[in-house]
C-alpha cells in the first residue's frame, strides 16, 4: 500500500522514486564534471589518444552497449506490464533485463582486465586515469542498479513488488543505460 | 554602535586597498590554446545549463500531473453533484 499525504490523497510520485530522481540528478551532475575534465584535458593534450597507451576496445564494446540498451527496453516493456496490472507478464522481461545487466558488467569487468594487462592503467597516463574513474563510476552505479533490480525481480516473485520500489528500481537502471551511451561516445570514440 | 561602524568602515577601506585582480577566468587568462578556450567555454556552458534543464523538466512534470489531477478531480466533484441533483429531481 501505498503511503497517503496529509489530505489523504496518494503523492503525486511516490516517495521512492521521488528519492531516487533527486539522487539520479546528484549523479548526472557527477558525470558532467568529469565528462567537462575530461574535455578540457583532452584538449590540452599535444596527441590524444596518449601514442603509448593501447587502444581502447571499440567494437567490442559497442556490441556491449547494445546489450545494455536491450536490457533497457525489456524493463520498459516490464514497465508497461506492471501498469497494466499484469504481473505474471512482468517476469520474463524482468529476468532478461537482469541477466542482460549482469552481462554488460562482467564483460565490462573483462574488457578491464584486458587492457590492464596492455598497460592502461589509472597512472599510465591521462587517458587510463580518465578511463578507469568514469567507466569506473558508471560501473559502481549499474553493480548498485542490479542488485536493486534483483531485489525488484525477487519480490515479483514472492508477490509483494510495490510501484514505489519498482519506479525508483526503474530510475536508477534507466539512468544507467541512459549515461551510458554518452560515456562511450565521449571516452571511446 | 559607533564603534561598530568605523570597524565595518575600517574593515571595507582595507579590503578595497589590499584587494586585487585575480585573472582567474580559465577561458581569458588560463586556457593556453584555442581548442583549450573552447573546451573551457563548452564545458562551462554544459555545466551551467544541464541543471537548469533538469530541475525545470521535473519541475514542469509535477506542474502537470498536478494540474490533471485537479482537473480529473474537479470533473469527478461535478459529476457528483450532477448525479445528486438528477437523483434529487428524480424522487420529487
Amino acid at each position: 500500500m501505498e503511503p497517503v499525504g496529509t489530505d489523504g490523497r496518494a503523492p503525486m510520485i511516490p516517495h521512492g522514486v521521488f528519492g531516487m530522481v533527486i539522487f539520479v540528478i546528484a549523479e548526472l551532475m557527477l558525470f558532467a564534471g568529469l565528462i567537462s575534465a575530461f574535455f578540457i584535458i583532452k584538449a590540452a593534450s599535444v596527441a590524444w589518444p596518449p601514442p603509448d597507451q593501447p587502444r581502447l576496445p571499440i567494437e567490442a564494446t559497442a556490441f556491449n552497449s547494445l546489450v545494455l540498451l536491450a536490457s533497457g527496453a525489456f524493463l520498459i516493456l516490464a514497465h508497461r506490464a506492471f501498469h497494466r496490472g499484469d504481473r505474471e507478464g512482468m517476469r520474463r522481461p524482468m529476468w532478461l533485463a537482469l541477466a542482460l545487466g549482469t552481462f554488460f558488467v562482467l564483460f565490462q569487468g573483462s574488457e578491464w582486465v584486458s587492457l590492464l594487462g596492455q598497460g592502461l592503467t589509472l597512472n599510465s597516463s591521462s587517458l587510463g586515469s580518465f578511463f578507469y574513474l568514469i567507466v569506473g563510476i558508471h560501473a559502481l552505479h549499474a553493480v548498485a542498479a542490479l542488485v536493486l533490480l534483483g531485489v525488484a525481480t525477487a519480490r515479483l516473485g514472492r508477490g509483494w513488488l510495490s510501484p514505489s520500489f519498482f519506479g525508483a528500481t526503474e530510475a536508477l537502471w534507466f539512468f544507467v543505460v541512459a549515461v551510458w551511451p554518452v560515456l562511450y561516445l565521449v571516452v571511446y570514440l | 554602535m559607533r564603534s561598530r561602524l568605523v570597524f565595518f568602515v575600517g574593515l571595507v577601506v582595507l579590503v578595497l586597498g589590499l584587494a586585487d585582480a585575480a585573472f582567474a577566468c580559465t577561458v581569458c587568462v588560463g586556457a593556453q590554446t584555442e581548442a583549450t578556450r573552447k573546451a573551457f567555454v563548452g564545458t562551462t556552458a554544459l555545466l551551467t545549463f544541464l541543471p537548469l534543464a533538469v530541475v525545470g523538466s521535473v519541475v514542469t512534470l509535477f506542474v502537470r500531473r498536478t494540474l490533471a489531477r485537479e482537473e480529473r478531480e474537479e470533473a469527478q466533484r461535478l459529476e457528483g453533484i450532477e448525479g445528486l441533483e438528477s437523483e434529487a429531481q428524480r424522487v420529487a
